[in-house]
């Protein structure tokens, strides 16, 4: 009904605006009141995304300068042969240290604080749709990164290299707690990667200006969904390898130990299904700035946009298929590497879309050389080099040969500095007039590109060479009689170059940037999209219809109806934080969401989240255990505000369109959140899953190894049912409870699903009983590791579920829940039925998949 | 005019989607047939896996060209859920599809070339 | 590759600068969806094509390099190569370290894998790496076409180490292969001298034997590299020094300061006449 109004209306609105003007008086006043950031010591309180968005780039950039000087005495070691200025021991740390720091918390965190704070600023929507979850996702980011990085001070910095390879990683090999530091510092960057993909997926689907359907949302935005469709499929692979080698470090099961039936090439396959698309995952924002970026320095669209977009998904799928690239050395037959070369070839073919595409709106407009157009053009130049050497590496027989090798440093950091860090500098040129009161300097920019370019190529250009001349990487010193010296000297004479560039940007940053003043310089390079917009911290005054992919230039006078309140929800009816939720391919306008505002437990959660996993790294258990309950009475508490329960019933955003401010079910945005996290917790199952069979296949012949005991199938038939039951016991609770409708909190709903709690957790428990009686340990064969994971990993989920159900439970105590406001009771439902799913998919390959074999 | 989001972005990536299936497939049964020596079991005089990795990847060239046709005849417009979308997504499903066919192609020739589980690993 | 690598490149930076430069009116043809489909996808797919079926003939190539003449087993530990040479079925004929001695012109079958973490074997003018891991035997054959002295070096990151992990590849005539081969395979020198009997003393009741094995000795330990002919090898310490009477010496002294982290210890307890001796009495075993 709703819908089918607002689009009727909608199509004649695109000529009429929806409001008249003058704006009554104080609405405007209404609407900074409500979006106002609080003051004083509740000012790190804040979560509008203009606020958090820019904490997370600072925060992101300071992790940059800090690898960045890591890597500046690497390469001081290096500048001459035998150098014995710093050892193999501190050496070890600052190589893992540096990439760990530059892939996981500052190039992934950079292009997701980027998304943040953009992403609703270019769909004119007031903030994401979760914006505690980013203030979350940054604070313990924050405080964890820090955390993890002055483990270097302590010489407690993990040194395995950034891809951690077991058996030199595990427990044998690496006894001391800096390995440990690794998996913190990765923990923190797995939950707030999942936070933020969650964020982005439902803001980039749901919350745009109405109007601003699929194929006109702006391309940044495109990347953005793709990296964070990327991110729930790529970062369950790690998560679940972290875990994995946790387990073996702190309780010794096998699952990389050879002699007990691991295998050290699991923690490859796993890290490299998400490592490599992690590659992609930076680069792709990157691609989406260079998008943005390249249309308004030649003042013309970008040309082939759906050969972008092509591209694009392109990019999303093929970068799934070729982790095994990195595998080319471990003797896996010559066939199975041919798939992947295969696929390594494909890869390229989307890159190579879009660099034709920018290079042809580069030829359709006309540039003006700015600092943002060169380090566009700096960036192209880069990437194209490192493109190509990609595909040489690609190359079976070629990577034999360079493998490990200055050949592959040279080549992943032109695809990664070129591609990510060239780009993100353009970035910040480019959007800091949205954030800043002043632009930065054009002299200086100028000068910070020239120093960076220069530096940059005079450092790893001859890195190419280095390594075709047989240099390997991660070695504190050389012998002086290979004739690698003047060489490396060039590299470190470039290294610093980049060093003084990167000094200058940030005297340029003293000098003229100036957030959160509410100031702005304007549309400073006439660009057309929405950011653009005049903005304050409610962004924009009213939220457009958007009938263009660059509506600033083909929408005359949008910006001046826009800061006049002629457009939707010029005020804030509901009194409180809101946006239009819009239907995911056409943005019609569906309903408002009521958002939370400013809130202490959502910082202090995710302070406590890191007290917890910095507890448990330095083995202090009990504190650890301690924090981590605080964490989740936190989390709790900050739950508790965002869903609204009975309010208003509908407002009127404007040209007679009224929205229900509450929805359930499939429409709402909490059913999508809680959709996408489902997919991250399947992933994560099936990577184990996968984990399982690999196992298999490591030990063929002998699964279970010989005497192991299946348990008979009465017990897992047992599980199942309680299972099965359990979801049963929450349908039926569903089907009364819309019955019900209005009629109040009703004790039936609590009752049933305090019921269907222990079917559940009986469920699990059974299982693990009959595991457990046939004599099976998890110590002993990586069979045992295996299994008892997944009923860990099962038993993890449960508690969750459990927690979900009280808070249901409270939730309807409380008077929050009826047949209408059923949000709360919608997601534990969502999720209880996934947790049977899963319980009856593992139940079935562990009871019944040996005896198959067998 | 409903909007079917799922199955929008589903037939949209369909040709990616029977990509990564073949892919997983080939690379799935390679290594288990290396995994446990079913590599030398043959048919007509070829080896079986070869035979299977062959057939296919000719079932997912077919897949893909279905896809491909699909879309550019503009029959998927129903399934793009209205003329509007389909302008947008259709193309794009094309495209995507014969991107996809390029690379399944790839993924399936060195079969013909190189032998099933010869290797450095042996 | 490379070649087509940098035409590409230019290329695209030719195309660039003529998007940049060239007057509007005469670069509108770049301006068009239609480049972006020749050159963003018909160019990749005839390149990449090309390229991929020549990089599967070649990796054919190197899969059938013949029957072995010889099969060597490489182990790696961190942070030295174990050398087992393998007799006709399949025992062990001798062991040594670090230095692997081939005749040319036959291919030799390598068996690679790990006693400890993750190793990779390279020896960059012959052959590509291939990885040594825990629980697997990785093989490959290759021959080398010339007699010489070919450095190699393990190329997977494994610990404290793995900077000083190198190796030599001598490659020999194969007469004199077989020479080197037979002298291998015999017990140790006997000590002539004075001196060098009170170095094999000293080596025996510093308990490096514990570690060591010097065949026709009490040494018969496992833990570290086979010193049985360690005097005619080219480096010690896994390519860490040239193998003389000095390096030998200040090795055995202050093993912790030269190659920190690794197993063997300083034996800073040595005066200098009894590191000369013993340094004297390694050199020796020729």
């Amino acid at each position: 009904m709703t819908q089918t109004e607002s689009r009727t209306k909608g199509n004649r609105l695109e000529e009429h605006l929806p409001n008249s003007t003058p704006r009554p008086e104080g609405e405007l006043k209404e609407l900074e009141r409500v979006w106002r950031p609080p003051s004083g010591w509740n000012y790190i309180t804040v979560v509008n995304n203009t606020y958090i968005g820019v904490f997370y780039v600072g925060a992101a950039f300071l992790f940059f300068i800090l690898a960045g000087i890591l890597a500046l005495v690497m390469r001081t070691q290096l500048a001459v042969p035998e150098n014995d200025l710093i050892g193999q021991d501190l050496y070890n740390q600052l190589f893992t240290m540096h990439g760990t720091i530059m892939m996981f918390l500052f190039a992934v965190p950079a292009v997701e604080a980027m998304g943040v704070y953009l992403l609703p600023n270019m769909q004119a929507a007031r903030d994401l749709p979760f914006p505690r979850l980013s203030a979350y996702a940054f604070w313990a980011y924050f405080v964890g990164g820090l955390v993890f990085f002055s483990s270097i001070f302590f010489g407690l910095s993990p040194k395995g290299g950034w891809f951690m390879y077991p058996p030199l990683t595990s427990y044998e090999f690496s006894p001391g707690i800096n390995a440990d530091f690794w998996l913190l510092g990765i923990g923190f960057i797995e939950i707030s990667a999942i936070a933020g993909a969650i964020e982005i997926i439902v803001g980039v689907l749901r919350t745009r200006a109405p109007g601003q359907s699929l194929d006109k949302l702006p391309i940044y935005a495109w990347t953005m969904l793709i990296f964070a469709g990327m991110i729930v499929f790529a970062f369950p692979a790690v998560i679940l390898a972290t875990a994995l080698l946790e387990l073996e470090r702190a309780f010794h099961w096998p699952f990389f130990v050879a002699e007990k039936g691991g295998s050290p090439l699991l923690w490859q396959h796993l890290f490299w299904f998400f490592g490599h698309p992690e590659v992609y995952i930076i680069f792709l924002p990157a691609a989406g700035f260079v998008s943005m970026i390249i249309p308004t320095v030649a003042q013309t669209p970008l040309v082939a946009y759906r050969l972008v977009v092509v591209a694009l998904l392109a990019t999303g799928f093929f970068s799934f298929g070729l982790w095994v690239h990195h595998m080319f050395t471990t003797g896996l037959p010559q066939l199975s590497l041919s798939f992947f070369s295969a696929a390594s070839m494909a890869v390229s073919i989307p890159s190579g879309i879009q660099v034709f595409a920018w290079i042809a709106t580069l030829a359709a407009g006309r540039i003006q050389l700015n600092t943002p157009a060169l380090f566009v053009l700096g960036f192209m130049f880069t990437f194209v080099l490192g493109g190509l050497t990609g595909v040489m590496v690609a190359m079976v027989p070629f990577d034999w040969q360079v493998h490990d090798t200055y050949f592959v440093v040279a080549h992943f950091h032109y695809v990664l500095f070129g591609g990510m860090v060239f780009p993100l500098f353009a970035a910040f040129y480019y959007w800091i007039p949205t954030a800043s009161a002043r632009p930065l300097s054009e002299r200086l920019g100028r000068w910070v590109f020239g120093l960076i370019f220069i530096g940059f190529n005079t450092a790893f250009f001859p890195m190419h060479i280095t390594g075709l001349v047989g240099m390997p990487r991660r070695v504190y010193t050389y012998p002086a009689e290979l004739g690698w010296d003047t060489l490396n000297m060039i590299s470190t004479a470039g290294a610093f170059m980049i060093a003084s560039g990167v000094l200058l940007f940030v005297v340029d940053l003293i000098r003229n940037f100036r957030p959160f003043t509410n100031k702005s310089p304007g549309n400073v390079w006439n660009a057309g999209t929405l950011e653009w917009l005049p903005s304050g911290n409610y962004q924009t005054r009213s939220i457009p219809i958007v009938t263009s992919r660059e509506p600033l230039w083909d929408q005359p006078n949008l910006p001046e109806d826009v800061e006049a309140g002629r457009y939707f929800l010029p005020g804030a009816p509901t009194g409180g934080r809101e946006t239009i939720v819009t239907s995911p391919v056409d943005a019609r306008p569906q309903y408002v969401v009521q958002m939370p505002g400013p809130s202490w437990p959502t910082v202090l959660a995710a302070v406590f989240t890191a007290g917890c996993f910095l507890g448990l790294t330095v083995k202090l258990v009990v504190p650890a255990i301690i924090s981590g309950l605080i964490a989740i009475v936190m989390v709790i508490w900050w739950l508790w505000e965002t869903d609204p329960g009975p309010t208003a019933e509908e407002i009127d955003i404007g040209g007679g369109i009224r929205l229900p401010t509450y929805v359930t079910g499939p429409m709402s945005h909490s059913w999508w959140a809680m959709v996408v996290l489902i997919l991250v917790g399947g992933t994560l199952f099936t990577t184990l899953i996968f984990s399982y069979f690999f196992l298999w296949t490591v030990n063929p012949g002998a699964w279970p190894p010989d005497g192991v005991e299946l348990p008979s199938l009465g017990w897992s038939a047992l599980a199942a049912g309680l299972y099965a039951s359990s979801s049963g016991v929450i349908w039926l609770a569903s089907a009364l409870l819309k019955r019900r409708e209005r009629k109040g909190p009703w004790w039936g709903l609590r009752l049933l699903l305090m019921a269907a709690v222990p079917l559940m957790a009986g469920g699990l428990a059974v299982d693990f009983n009959g595991h457990w009686q046939t004599g099976l340990r998890p110590e002993e064969h990586s069979y045992g590791a295996v299994v008892y994971t997944v009923m860990s990993v099962q038993g993890v989920y449960v508690a969750t579920l459990t927690l979900m159900a009280f808070y249901t439970v409270a939730r309807s105590l409380a008077g929050m829940l009826d047949g209408v406001h059923r949000v709360t009771f919608d997601n534990t439902m969502l999720f209880w039925h996934y947790m049977t799913a899963q319980g009856l998919v593992g139940l079935a390959i562990i009871h019944f998949f040996p005896r198959l074999i067998g | 005019m409903r909007e079917r989001f799922v199955t929008q972005i589903l037939l949209m990536t369909a040709g990616l989607i029977i990509w990564a299936a073949h892919l997983g497939f080939v690379y799935g049964l390679n290594a288990l047939a290396c995994t446990f020596d079913f590599a030398r079991l043959e048919l007509f005089g070829m080896a079986l896996t070869t035979l299977t990795i062959g057939v296919a990847t000719l079932i997912a060239l077919g897949a893909e060209l279905l896809v491909l046709s699909f879309a550019v005849a503009g029959l998927g417009a129903m399934g793009f859920g209205g003329q509007e979308q389909y302008r947008f997504m259709g193309p794009i499903t094309a495209t995507l599809a014969g991107l996809s066919a390029v690379a399944v192609l790839w993924q399936g020739l060195p079969v013909l070339v190189v032998p099933v589980c010869a290797g450095a690993g042996g | 590759m490379f070649t087509g690598g940098a035409l590409i490149f230019v290329l695209v930076v030719a195309l660039t600068a003529v998007a940049i430069v060239v007057p509007q009116e005469r670069r509108r043809w770049l301006a068009d969806g239609r480049i972006v489909m020749a050159g963003g996808i018909a160019l990749p797919v005839l390149v990449l094509s090309a390229l991929l079926g020549y990089g599967l003939f070649v990796a054919r190539g190197q899969l059938n390099p013949g029957e072995p003449a010889l099969r060597i087993e490489v182990v790696g530990e961190q942070w030295w190569w174990r050398v087992r040479y393998l007799d006709g079925s399949g025992g062990v004929r001798f062991v040594t370290a670090n230095e692997i001695r081939i005749p040319i012109d036959q291919p030799i079958e390598f068996l690679l894998t790990s006693a400890d973490v993750i190793h990779s074997f390279w020896a960059p003018s012959l052959a590509g790496k291939l990885d040594m891991i825990p629980g697997k035997v990785n093989s490959y054959t290759f021959s080398a076409d010339k007699p010489g002295v070919y450095r190699g070096q393990c190329a997977e990151y494994c610990g404290a180490q793995h900077a000083l992990m190198a190796f030599y590849v001598v490659a020999m005539e194969p007469e004199a292969f077989e020479t080197w081969a037979s002298h291998q395979t015999a017990p140790s020198e006997q000590p002539v001298t004075d001196e060098l009997r009170s170095g094999q003393e000293l080596f025996i009741a510093n308990g490096c034997g514990a570690c060591h094995t010097v065949r026709g000795t009490s040494a018969r330990g496992e833990i570290g590299p086979d010193l049985t002919h360690v005097g005619g090898r080219l480096s010690i310490g896994a390519g860490t020094l040239p193998t003389n009477k000095g390096t030998l010496a200040g090795w055995v002294a202050s093993t912790q300061h030269l190659k920190p982290e690794v197993f063997m210890p300083s034996f800073g307890n040595l005066e200098g006449k009894e590191l000369r001796a013993i340094a004297a009495y390694l050199e020796s075993l020729e």
